[in-house]
């Protein structure tokens, strides 16, 4: 394989594993909404119990952030399904990346003629064939050939690009949506603090949803990080020119 | 990687391909051959993905892809059938014979080309290649070692290509096309049946077809092709053979000493 093809081999690779590791995160965060809403939910309860508009504010805030799981969830399904589909259009892309590899070692060979000179071709073909005859229409058969397989993997390629932007998109989603939760989250520290004794019973959940959305926060770093080097190596392999 | 003329009539005539110096260490040496009659090409177990380029540019300095006209593939191994999609996407027009029973399996090797079979009935049938009117013929060889597989037998040659069957892992890329001395041959064609054969009565039952007809030449996929006397030789060995041996009798007996019994030890 030429330094080209490894080059584009080695990518191909990459971007498969991304799309494994960015499921791999995803499937780590999928019952992250759950565990927000049983704290959401615990957090009514408490509220409820809190007299007065204060009582009213934190029953609001803790309903509020019990919803947003439903906006979660679907959120981390989609970013799980569009990152499988990433490594299943990858591996698709580099089966047929393999058939193109092969053709074009093929076109090599059958360009340098290796061992042609070594038998007798003439008595090999029939009369009506001459060497170049008998070689270029293969040699040109295959070049085609090469070239359908290497649109292919740009189409598929292509295909890996929607899906980076769907999974950017859905991220971008997810993170304004831990800020709503931050906020809230605030709120709620405010509205309690003012409670003296009894505001201290949030504290805990105060504490719990800001370690759930920090966890989230951290993981929406790394998927951004990776979906970033993802376009990064769809880049470079859409740059390369294969030369057959 | 090297051909050869191993038959000639006019214009009908036998390439063995094989012995490829440049391939990976890892691939287990085969041999391909074509069957070219007139401006017509019949390419027996074509070979693994791996040495498609090779074996494409020996067929090439014989005859152009597109006049491949059948293709047949013995059994399912990689070795065997792994580059076919790449014959089938070059030259559409090729029919693939292979046993009906791994008509299923070899689609896996599609890598997204639609790949259609002739599956070759368990008792054999004949086949004519392209408009030639030259007929060869696929023989039962099942459970030798595969177990839907077939021999084949070319009359208008009179060579019979054996398959995996008088197989041989040769020491090197240099070694003998032909046997040359059948006794010192059978270090490198032993092991191999041990191991790969799976039954003795299938190989005596393949033993009698290959007497019935009789070849002068017997062409394997591995190793070197038996001509004339060295034929019988080799059948007789096989008929004195174990086969579907594995490891020895000490170790057969010795189950706890097996690396898979660890968690019990």
């Amino acid at each position: 394989m030429n330094k080209t093809l490894q080059d584009i081999n080695r990518r191909l690779n990459s971007l498969n594993s991304l799309g494994l590791d960015v499921s791999h995160e995803s499937k780590s965060l999928s019952d992250l909404g759950n565990r927000l809403q049983v704290l959401a939910i615990n957090g009514i309860v408490l509220a409820s119990k809190v007299s007065g508009d204060r009582g009213h504010s934190l029953v609001t805030l803790t309903s509020l952030i019990s919803k947003l799981p439903n906006e979660i969830n679907p959120i981390l399904k989609n970013i799980r399904t569009d990152s499988m589909d990433l490594a299943k259009d990858v591996t698709n892309c580099k089966i047929r990346f393999k058939k193109f590899s092969q053709y074009s070692r093929a076109i090599d060979i059958l360009l340098k003629g290796e061992n042609h000179n070594s038998l007798d071709l003439k008595s090999l073909y029939s009369d009506n064939f001459t060497e170049s005859q008998g070689l270029n229409p293969v040699i040109s058969s295959l070049a085609k050939k090469s070239s359908i397989v290497y649109e292919i993997i740009l189409m598929l390629l292509k295909d890996s690009d929607t899906r980076l932007f769907q999974l950017s998109h859905s991220i971008k989603t997810l993170n304004s949506l831990i800020k709503r939760i931050h906020y809230m989250n605030l709120s709620i520290t405010i509205e309690s603090s003012a409670l003296k004794e009894e505001g201290k019973k949030f504290n805990g959940l105060i504490e719990k949803v800001s370690e759930l959305m920090n966890f989230l926060e951290q993981h929406a770093k790394i998927l951004i990080k990776d979906i970033e080097s993802g376009f990064v190596l769809l880049e470079k392999i859409n740059n390369r020119r294969i030369i057959v | 990687m090297k051909s050869e003329i191993i038959f000639e009539q006019d214009d009908y005539y036998w390439v063995a391909i094989g012995r490829d110096k440049h391939k990976n260490e890892g691939l287990v040496d085969t041999n391909e051959y074509l069957i070219v009659a007139g401006n017509e090409g019949f390419l027996l177990d074509p070979g693994g993905l791996e040495i498609f380029p090779e074996v494409l540019n020996e067929v090439a300095k014989y005859i152009h892809p597109k006049d491949i006209r059948g293709l047949f593939a013995s059994h399912q191994d990689p070795d065997i059938a792994s580059s076919l999609p790449l014959w089938v996407e070059l030259n559409p027009d090729i029919t693939v014979y292979t046993p009906w029973l791994w008509a299923g399996f070899l689609s896996h090797f599609a890598m997204g080309v639609e790949l259609s079979f002739v599956g070759i009935p368990d008792n054999g049938m004949e086949q004519q290649i392209g408009s030639s009117g030259k007929s060869i013929y696929f023989v039962p060889a099942h459970y030798c070692h595969s177990s839907g597989n077939f021999s084949l037998y070319d009359p208008t040659a009179d060579i019979f290509f054996s398959g995996d069957m008088g197989g041989a892992l040769v020491p090197d890329m240099d070694y003998n096309l032909f046997v040359e001395n059948f006794s010192s041959h059978i270090q490198y064609m032993e092991g191999f049946h041990k191991r790969w054969m799976p039954s003795k009565s299938a190989l005596l039952d393949w033993v009698n077809r290959v007497r019935a007809i009789n070849p002068s030449m017997m062409a394997p996929q591995h190793g070197s092709i038996f001509k004339g006397e060295d034929i019988e030789r080799y059948l007789r060995w096989l008929e004195g053979l174990e086969v579907s041996v594995w490891n020895n009798e000490s170790e057969k007996t010795n189950i706890m000493g097996e690396p898979w019994m660890k968690w019990k030890r």
